[in-house]
């Protein structure tokens, strides 16, 4: 079994800004769910054994994806939702209700 | 002699049922039937809109015009209207002293910590070192900041055992601490947390419960009570039963009570005796006396209490529905059920609620003859056809419930409606006998609306009617009984990880936290309430030798004998007694639905072939 493979990716765009992935990253970690930020120039984008993956993209804009759902995000969200985001990211691997975005 | 059309019609608390038949003289066929919800108070005027509409729907089935029909024979409704109410009979009330006691998903830490309320930028100013501290950190602090200054003071010898957050920060603040400790988050109203104070704070490990909080003598160990003091405190440990995490704040001077409501008492009047009961006995000893009096004249409330009040709001609203004079209302039936009615509690900070134990009732009068003529006359006016009234209801159910395949005379029948249960019997030699009991869909409805805290009666009438699933993934969902059930289509966001009411073309997502077990039981447990009860109470009256065993077979009617699950409770119940329960299939086609229409077309041939 391969452990390293156990987390939640959070692909980064290159003009991301770095409060939005603390955002992201806090609603993550607060689930308990393990993550790890990657660029996305470097990397592919893919899935992990989680089969969720964040996408922070150039307009500060979050799109979630599930492995299974591969064409569409599944949950898009604003950058000021982006602790609710990641909590939904996590909560999606965990099999949870998610929040809905306010406002 | 020419081919007529011959209409049916039902009206009934919840819906209007149409049967057409078309007959020569030598034949006879039904040809279309159909159902529309009651328009208006059964047996008035406005039901005539509910008519014409099941009419022209039921004739265009078959591609023929409503100005067709001959003749129409409409239901002599019988005049018994029933109502529902409930009320609370105790009440937890925390003056002073205060408790937050709330499930957020994600607490912080575990374990238990003691110490006195202090607001985090008090600390940082004079904390002292000889006093543990239970800190409190409103929304405008950043994690990351507590975090460091916990970590900071803990060095310089200031004891820290437990934190209260508003915000959902429990998690992170735990992941950065060196020292361990129990955190509760997701506190709203943290400005109402009383600050100086002793307060405990526990947090249980994943998938465990609060131990020390929710026991009274837990309590009074933490804040060293006396045992005077301890009784007093009981009802917050009782709130706080369940729970994840918890705080406990004791001003000395804080009282907290279990008030018991003054509901007063009802006045239970009978033929033979009457009976003052006691609403706080519960629903039990409220039956227990209604079986000891003999035939029910009437129920008072006493004046000034809740019950008082609860009954008069009944008798209220019934003698505006009948257009009756208050005192000429006459209570006929009552059906008093326990109930947990959710309640939020004085003096808790996180809109906490605990469930009060209450009583709800479904009571049922006898009014006078209701304007079914006035109904009949203004039906012929409209449509230009004859319209007759027909015999008693319950002759109609039962001609109607005698075309099922493999029924005769004797029969019983049990018809379980939105507003009432009734029973009836029917002898070889065609002796009818009828009752009409309080307490049926509609109540299983309000029990499921309140039990569950909803706000919307539509979504509680949806719970009742259908099975549960809990969306597990994308693509998949468990139901009920555990088996799983695959779909095409991801779900959606919103229905994701909830439970679903599962309906016939769509599903809908609950906007509650009960798990799917916690519901089904609710609405297992009001349906069982209302109608295992009222289907005991109405064969027994309704059985000659009022001996339930003394019958074998009961056929049931009505809308909610096509309920997915009360009929087998039903059957369940009454296989004790030996009785075998089956739903009608009215002509072999309807099913448990149309017994009344159809009894209504076939007693007017009945009465032609008599002639001939």
């Amino acid at each position: 079994m391969k452990y390293n493979t156990v987390y939640i990716p959070v692909f980064l765009s290159e003009s991301v800004d770095h409060k939005l992935v603390k955002e992201v990253c806090a609603g993550l970690e607060e689930e308990g769910v393990p993550y790890d930020c990657k660029q996305i120039s470097v990397e592919k984008f893919s899935f992990t054994s989680l089969q969720v993956s964040i996408l922070l993209g150039n307009e500060n804009n979050i799109a979630i994806f599930h492995e299974n759902l591969p064409h569409r995000p599944y949950l898009i969200a604003r950058k000021q939702n982006g602790r609710k985001a990641g909590q939904n990211a996590a909560r999606l691997v965990k099999g949870q209700p998610l929040f809905h975005e306010e406002e | 002699m020419r081919r007529q059309l011959i209409a049916g019609i039902d009206i009934g608390n919840s819906s209007t049922e149409a049967a057409i038949l078309e007959t020569s003289e030598n034949d006879a066929m039904f040809l279309t039937q159909h159902l529309v919800p009651t328009t208006g108070i059964k047996g008035t005027v406005t039901n005539i809109k509910g008519i014409i509409s099941c009419l022209q729907i039921a004739m265009s089935k078959i591609n023929r015009d409503i100005s067709e029909i001959t003749m129409i024979r409409i239901n002599d409704a019988v005049p018994v209207i029933g109502d529902l109410a409930m009320d609370v009979i105790s009440e937890t009330i925390i003056t002073e002293s205060s408790m937050i006691g709330h499930n957020p998903d994600t607490p912080g830490g575990e374990g238990i910590g003691i110490g006195q309320t202090i607001l985090i930028e008090q600390l940082l100013q004079h904390a002292e070192e000889s006093q543990p501290y239970i800190v409190v950190v409103s929304q405008k602090f950043d994690y990351e900041w507590v975090a460091y200054q916990f970590n900071r003071l803990e060095r310089n010898g200031i004891q820290i055992k437990g934190v209260i957050v508003q915000k959902d920060d429990g998690v992170l603040i735990h992941n950065r601490l060196q020292e361990k400790i129990p955190i509760v988050d997701e506190v709203t109203m943290i400005d109402k947390v009383p600050i100086g104070k002793k307060a405990a704070i526990e947090v249980a490990s994943p998938g465990h419960v609060i131990r020390m909080l929710s026991n009274p003598y837990g309590l009074s160990t933490v804040f060293d009570l006396t045992p005077d003091e301890t009784k007093q405190v009981a009802p917050i440990a009782k709130s706080l039963v369940g729970n994840r995490s918890a705080v406990v704040i004791r001003t000395p001077a804080g009282q907290i009570a279990e008030r018991k409501i003054e509901s007063g008492s009802i006045n239970i009047i009978g033929s033979r005796m009457s009976i003052k009961v006691d609403v706080n006995d519960g629903a039990a000893g409220i039956m227990d006396s209604y079986k000891k009096i003999g035939v029910l004249k009437d129920v008072l409330g006493e004046q000034g209490t809740n019950a008082g009040a609860m009954l008069n709001g009944l008798r209220q609203n019934l003698a505006e529905v009948t257009d009756q004079n208050i005192h000429e209302i006459h209570i006929t039936d009552l059906l008093a059920t326990d109930t947990k009615i959710p309640t939020s509690i004085r003096g808790a900070l996180a809109g906490e609620i605990t469930m009060e134990s209450g009583v709800a009732l479904a009571s049922m009068v006898q009014t006078q003859k209701t304007s079914i003529q006035a109904v009949s006359a203004l039906l012929e006016e409209e449509l230009g056809v004859s319209v007759e009234v027909g015999g008693v209801e319950a002759e109609m159910a039962i001609a109607g419930a005698l075309t099922t395949p493999g029924t005769e005379r004797p029969i019983v029948i049990l018809d379980m409606g939105g507003g009432s249960t009734d029973a009836a019997t029917n002898d070889e030699n065609g002796m009818v006998r009828t009752v009409h009991l309080a307490g049926a869909g509609d109540m299983v409805t309000m029990l499921v609306k309140t039990e569950l805290s909803l706000h919307d009666l539509d979504l509680a009438e949806k719970i009742k009617k259908f099975p549960l699933g809990k969306l597990q993934s994308l693509y998949h969902m468990q139901l009920e009984d555990g088996t799983y059930l695959f779909s095409e289509e991801a779900c959606s966001p919103e229905a994701f990880g909830k439970v679903v009411i599962r309906e016939e073309k769509s599903i809908t997502p609950l906007p509650i936290h009960h798990s799917m077990e916690q519901i089904r039981s609710i609405r297992r447990e009001a349906k069982r309430k209302v109608f295992v009860t009222n289907a005991i109470r109405a064969l027994e009256q309704v059985i000659p030798t009022r001996n339930i065993r003394h019958i074998s077979f009961v056929v049931m009617l009505g809308g909610s004998a096509l309920d997915f699950e009360i009929p087998e409770m039903i059957n369940e119940e009454l296989s004790k007694y030996g009785i075998v329960a089956g739903f009608a299939n009215i002509r072999g086609t309807e099913g448990p639905r149309n017994a009344v229409a159809t009894g209504l077309v076939l007693s007017s041939l009945k009465r032609r072939d008599n002639r001939i």
